[in-house]
């Protein structure tokens, strides 16, 4: 016999390991890319959204048949750049066939947080720097939301320090203790939110 | 039924769906076809009808060299001034040499050569294709899908790319366009270069440009990216420690350190030359060429669970010499040849939208595979190490069978010590300690169940088989 407190358990459980296992997001395949800080990221983008992709669709671009593309769709819970509403859709260009099955990687219910080209004449638009302008978000036990981008934010706070400084930016002491000494791993999204609104207000 | 037994079996249901979850992601639900991405080894393998089970997809090595077509236009401009900064000819000689990194490998059996410039097709009719902007470009990559030529593509002010929606940072990108369903052989590729990354826009060095480009004609070829000296990571980005940056991949999946040319060292690591021979083996004696078997050996093997029957999937294996462990080393990752999304049947069963029955059409599901490995290495001795996949290697990223990596269960036993001759094969068993109870897509579900739960820390006396009863 299995306990309402044991059947929880394997619930949370399982809810836990779908969310682990949903939050994974993936960069595109066949190209390589050179490294971008955060300042960098923030000035390119054009579009910088926090939401939820509630669908995806692989597609030919509607003027340019040989070309693949993804269409990503977000329920948007903030619009950092940008002007935006409530639902955002991007089209993506993929060259590799492999991206054509999985969509580039892109999953229904993942939450993102991208830095995104802004769309161009022909409606297309990407993560700035590929994987180094995706980020998924994950929360721990307590509810912290942490942001992770593509490369475990290897390199994204190199340089934001004397870049900043140069703007004539002056951090938050808390901005300034994470960007005076850079690591990888996630950031508390917070945190990163705080740093790109300051560095993307000046750029 | 009690009622506690229906919720019980609404559990396991979830408890199978969940475990089915942590081996192949839920973007493999979604998918009839997921790629297995292949350290230092094959971008891609057969499947049960996607060319030959368990075999390598590559170019036909009876139908060498494998011609390319070049853009008639720079391959960089200045923006600034309108300069040409890198002619044709000049782009022509560089992407030659670049494919010559590969080819030159004595011990691979493949070349390359140069074909002309790009074919005329639909709306590209000749000329730069950067000048006929995306309309030629587009007309250019339908070619690459019918399999009519494999063109590389010149943006010299980064026009196109931009056009295309893509960053600034893009250095390049490309792979295979058409692969024969049948024989496995691809028949197409595509590489497309930023001239703005020499051209003073977004210049890096002629080194770190070349080591771009020479990655992605590796992905053209057929290879796929490996996972070496991996702690680079943990380095400051282009000043990687030197003796690390000897054994660094050119296929590791980001470009993070100085270039391996800047160095001193040549522009292919061991690893590299090692599995361009593997891909393409030379067997017959050929001027300037060295019969691969000669030159080789290989250390093959499988990976254990704690039980010691049990295959691990997407565990790195890397064979390091004990004279140079990290100058000169070698990978693959276990269960390589097997497909990293075998499919299965239960969200479709549990009227789900999101089927995935028929898995990858890529990958052997010869279940002898899993977990099993090949590394070829150069004469010598070696010690074996076993590693996680980096968990940020994922999807375009990837580095081994599974999408997205899953940490080593257990712990590595002490490494073991192998002596590898040319031609022979040295057998090596890796079994892990204190894993955690096995698990794998061929499993009952009971036993999925009973592992399962124990991990979510049932009281052992609550096995699966007590709690049906």
């Amino acid at each position: 016999m299995i306990s309402g407190s044991k059947a929880r358990a394997v619930a949370l459980n399982t809810v836990l390991l779908v969310s682990i296992s949903a939050g994974m997001a993936a960069g595109q395949r066949g190209a390589l890319t050179a490294s971008r800080n955060l300042d960098d990221l923030s000035a390119e983008a054009g579009v910088i959204v926090r939401g939820r992709i509630v669908s995806t669709r692989v597609e030919p671009h509607p003027q340019f048949s040989a070309l693949w593309t993804v269409v990503v769709t977000m329920q948007v819970d903030e619009a950092i750049k940008g002007q935006i509403g409530n639902s955002y859709s991007f089209r993506q260009f993929i060259w590799d066939p492999r991206d054509r099955q999985d969509a580039a990687g892109y999953q229904k219910g993942q939450r993102l947080l991208l830095l995104l080209t802004a769309p161009n004449s022909n409606g297309l638009s990407s993560p700035v720097g590929f994987e180094q302008g995706l980020f998924h978000l994950s929360t721990d036990t307590v509810g912290s939301v942490y942001a992770t981008n593509g490369r475990n934010n290897v390199g994204l706070l190199s340089g934001v320090a004397s870049r900043a400084a140069a703007k004539g930016i002056r951090l938050a002491p808390r901005s300034e203790a994470l960007v005076s000494a850079p690591r990888q791993g996630p950031l508390a999204l917070d945190d990163l939110l705080t740093l790109i609104r300051q560095l993307a207000s000046v750029n | 039924m009690s009622q506690n037994h229906s919720a019980y079996l609404l559990l396991r249901r979830l408890a199978i769906f969940a475990t089915s979850l942590f081996l192949i992601g839920p973007a493999d639900l979604q998918v009839q076809y997921v790629r297995a991405a292949i350290p230092g080894g094959p971008i891609a393998v057969g499947g049960p009808s996607f060319g030959i089970s368990g075999t390598p997809i590559t170019w036909n090595p009876a139908a060498m060299p494998i011609q390319y077509r070049v853009d008639p236009g720079p391959m960089a401009v200045s923006p600034f001034t309108g300069a040409v900064v890198v002619d044709n000819s000049m782009g022509i000689s560089r992407v030659g040499s670049m494919f010559s990194a590969w080819t030159n490998v004595s011990t691979a059996g493949l070349s390359t050569s140069y074909a002309g410039p790009l074919l005329s097709s639909g709306a590209y009719t000749g000329g730069p294709v950067a000048v006929g902007g995306l309309a030629a470009f587009n007309a250019i990559e339908q070619s690459c899908n019918q399999g009519v030529q494999s063109p590389v593509v010149f943006d010299p002010e980064g026009n196109l790319f931009s056009a295309l929606g893509l960053s600034s940072g893009v250095i390049g990108f490309g792979g295979p366009c058409d692969v024969d369903p049948a024989s496995g052989y691809i028949q197409s590729a595509l590489l497309a270069l930023n001239g703005n990354f020499q051209n003073s826009v977004s210049q890096i060095s002629t080194d770190e440009f070349n080591q771009a480009i020479t990655h992605e004609i590796g992905h053209f070829l057929g290879l796929d990216h490996s996972q070496i000296n991996v702690d680079v990571l943990n380095q400051t980005p282009g000043g990687c420690n030197l003796a690390e940056v000897a054994g660094l991949p050119i296929m590791f999946p980001y470009l993070i350190c100085q270039a391996r040319v800047t160095s001193g060292y040549p522009p292919l690591s061991p690893d590299d030359s090692a599995w361009i021979s593997r891909l393409y083996p030379v067997t017959m004696s050929t001027a300037g060429k060295t019969i691969t078997s000669s030159a080789f050996g290989t250390i093959s093997g499988t990976i254990y669970f704690s039980d010691g029957v049990t295959e691990v999937q997407g565990v790195n294996v890397v064979a390091r010499s004990t004279a140079n462990p990290l100058g000169v080393a070698f990978s693959a990752t276990s269960g390589y040849l097997f497909t990293g999304n075998p499919g299965q049947s239960v969200t479709c069963a549990l009227g789900g939208s999101e089927c995935n029955t028929g898995g990858s059409l890529d990958g052997s599901r010869d279940t002898r595979l899993i977990g099993t490995f090949d590394i070829p290495a150069v004469p010598g001795t070696y010690t074996i190490q076993i590693e996680s996949i980096n968990p940020q290697f994922a999807g375009g990223s990837g580095v081994g069978p599974l999408r997205r990596p899953i940490p080593m269960p257990g712990i590595a036993p002490p490494a073991k010590t192998v002596s590898v001759s040319a031609g022979a094969i040295v057998n090596v068993a890796i079994t892990l300690t204190g894993t955690p109870p096995r698990f794998d897509q061929f499993e009952t579900s009971q036993l999925i169940l009973r592992d399962s739960l124990s991990l979510w820390k049932f009281p052992k006396n609550s096995s699966a088989e007590t709690l049906t009863q």
